[in-house]
């Protein structure tokens, strides 16, 4: 409940989620998915609508929809057939749109979420499978161009109950759904690709008077932005409660209408509505026989479902000893999730290996574009590395040189080709081991083993503070100065050390001899 | 007992973006009130015992492998297209710009 202008304001709103499947061919042809061709060249007669084509359904598609319905926990059709939806519209060469109207191929699931300090459930009413449009052009003065390569790429509309209550928590809500799609492989999601769109019914029931006035819904169109779905509702909310104080109007049957968002402006704004309500004469596709799930096929992608990104991310923050803020960078590329748990497999300070992996592996990856999990390192090296931390046989910064090592070995074998790009986030490559390439082997070829000899660390620690006299008397002479002065001192050390002290030893001898001189 | 009056003719070729004269209005509202007519005998069948049928063929689940197949180049594409435009298919002005599907 929120209180806008004195007035008790609840939103209701339910979203319609288009995705694009991660097919490489379209719906109903053998057209290859390609976005940003050339016009018109991933076409074909059953995509372009010629008369006498046949569409046949792609069977990868009807598997991303169902493994989709079953991590929404819904419930997957046994029996499910294919409907036309006819309109006119330049885009839609068919002049209708193969849908599913009364039998989806999933229904009646719900998503949960952690919002604030509360769990939400969001129902899902239902997720059907679909065709998408071509494009239309209209920044051409004088015409509209139109572009079919888009035109048949399977499309998943997920519907939701208007269970939602705000935009903050639609925003939430759309977030946590891209992040599931991606984490599945369903689809590849890119918001500016157009390859995940947002269409939230939007209305407010006001509190006033003792009764409850309940505003006309607004659906609004199309939205390809978390952001745009934030302001969008945002704006609703307020605009609904103005008009409602202007004119009294409520939601009654035919006055829902369509309103497209303006990025710019920050406002949404009245569409032109046709002249009478759309009739989509909807009716069962006869170039298209029915689809029956075999029950046993689902079953089997039931139990493949992979453990999904919110209770993971929960994992995660307990076994690794991730922050709650520092997990989704570890958890969102699934990738980098599983090579993760490949690691924490061999037993090791699974501590150590989540701070490794947020640190410098997460550095190497991003310095060449890709992912953890496309550096190509096996998990076992990661384990490896966090263990010869922990048993103090080298230091971090060492652990830091010898991640750089292996993979600096891994490019040269590479040649500097073949990682995925760094929002792929389901391809790993195959590790590349080799024995003298382990990082105890590293460790001792880059003489990076750690010195806990307490008398040659003294000599450095000596020398250090011959040096730096200045910092030395800072030290001395500033109480507040103290803990900086130290800092360089132990920096100092380490550099002499070729990185080998071990600093734990290091600061403690610097202590000492700053107790000593201060006496 | 149906019966098309040329208003509902109107609506129907309005959808099918039809346009239509005053005499063709009257005359196909005869002709569908004929055909529906015709298709309505089948209402005269007690069906309480059948289950809806989604398709005429006693067949489910054709589906093609995600497998490329080679389509048609831009060429060929567009080479019934009344216009085009720079690879495009070229269309008068659409007002109402809410695309998609």
């Amino acid at each position: 409940m929120l209180e806008i202008d004195g007035l008790q304001v609840e939103p209701v709103i339910g979203l319609e989620i288009h995705v694009h499947l991660r097919t490489r061919t379209k719906m109903w042809c053998g057209c290859l998915l390609a976005y940003g061709a050339e016009p018109n060249t991933h076409v074909c007669p059953v995509c372009l609508g010629l008369p006498g084509a046949l569409p046949v359904a792609n069977a990868e598609a009807v598997a991303l929809a169902i493994r989709m319905g079953i991590a929404l926990n819904c419930r997957i059709a046994e029996f499910s057939k294919w409907d036309r939806k006819s309109y006119y519209y330049p885009d839609l060469p068919k002049n209708y749109q193969i849908s599913q109207y009364d039998l989806p191929l999933c229904a009646d699931g719900y998503l949960e979420f952690p919002f604030g300090d509360a769990i939400r459930k969001i129902r899902i009413t239902r997720a059907h499978l679909e065709e998408d449009a071509g494009k239309n052009i209209h920044d051409i003065p004088g015409l509209t161009a139109v572009d079919l390569n888009r035109a048949g790429t399977p499309l998943l509309e997920i519907v939701t109950e208007p269970d939602l209550a705000g935009a903050e928590e639609t925003r939430e809500f759309a977030l946590q759904l891209h992040r599931l799609v991606r984490y599945l492989g369903v689809s590849d999601a890119n918001m500016q690709l157009g390859q995940m769109r947002f269409e939230p019914n939007i209305n407010v029931r006001i509190h006033a008077d003792g009764r409850v006035h309940a505003t006309p819904i607004v659906e609004v169109k199309n939205l390809n932005s978390f952001r745009s779905v934030h302001g969008a509702i945002d704006y609703e909310i307020r605009r609904q409660v103005a008009a409602w104080r202007e004119d009294g109007q409520v939601a009654r049957p035919g006055n829902k209408a369509n309103r497209g968002w303006d990025d710019n402006r920050e406002v949404t704004v009245p569409q032109r509505e046709k002249e009478e309500a759309n009739d989509y004469r909807y009716f069962p596709d006869p170039d298209l026989v029915p689809v029956c799930p075999d029950a046993a096929q689902v079953a089997a992608w039931r139990l493949a479902t992979p453990e999904l990104p919110i209770p993971r991310t929960d994992r995660f923050i307990s076994e690794y000893k991730l922050a709650p803020r520092e997990a989704p960078a570890l958890v969102d590329c699934k990738a980098t999730a599983d090579l993760l748990d490949a690691a924490g497999e061999f037993p090791c300070d699974k501590a150590l290996l989540g701070k490794h992996f947020l640190s410098f592996w997460s550095r190497l990856a991003n310095e060449r574009e890709t992912t953890i999990a496309g550096l190509g390192v096996p998990p076992r090296s990661f384990s490896e590395l966090a263990d010869l931390v922990r048993d103090k046989v080298i230091n971090a910064t060492a652990a830091a040189q010898i991640a750089e090592e292996i993979v600096a070995r891994i490019d040269g074998q590479l040649g500097g080709t073949g990682r995925p790009g760094d929002s792929d986030c389901q391809r790993a490559i195959p590790p590349i081991d080799r024995p003298e390439w382990a990082p105890r082997e590293l460790a001792d070829q880059l003489g990076l083993v750690q010195s806990q000899d307490a008398d040659e660390i003294a000599a450095w620690v000596a020398a250090a503070f011959e040096a730096n006299q200045k910092a030395v008397g800072d030290a001395l002479a500033n109480p507040r100065k103290r803990k900086a002065a130290r800092g360089f001192l132990l920096g100092a050390v380490m550099k002499l050390s070729g990185g080998k002290a071990d600093p734990r030893l290091v600061g403690e001898q610097i202590d000492a001899e700053l107790s000593r001189r201060a006496d | 007992m149906t019966t098309i009056d040329p208003q509902q003719v109107q609506r129907l070729a309005k959808l099918a973006r039809l346009d239509l004269s005053d005499d063709e209005r009257a005359r196909y509202a005869g002709q569908l009130d004929t055909i529906l007519r015709y298709v309505e005998q089948l209402a005269q069948v007690d069906t309480s015992d059948c289950d809806p049928l989604a398709h005429p063929l006693p067949l489910t689940d054709v589906l093609r492998g995600d497998v490329p197949a080679p389509g048609l180049d831009q060429q060929d594409a567009l080479a019934n297209a009344p216009a085009r435009h720079q690879g495009f298919f070229k269309v008068p002005t659409v007002l109402d710009q809410t695309g998609g599907a």
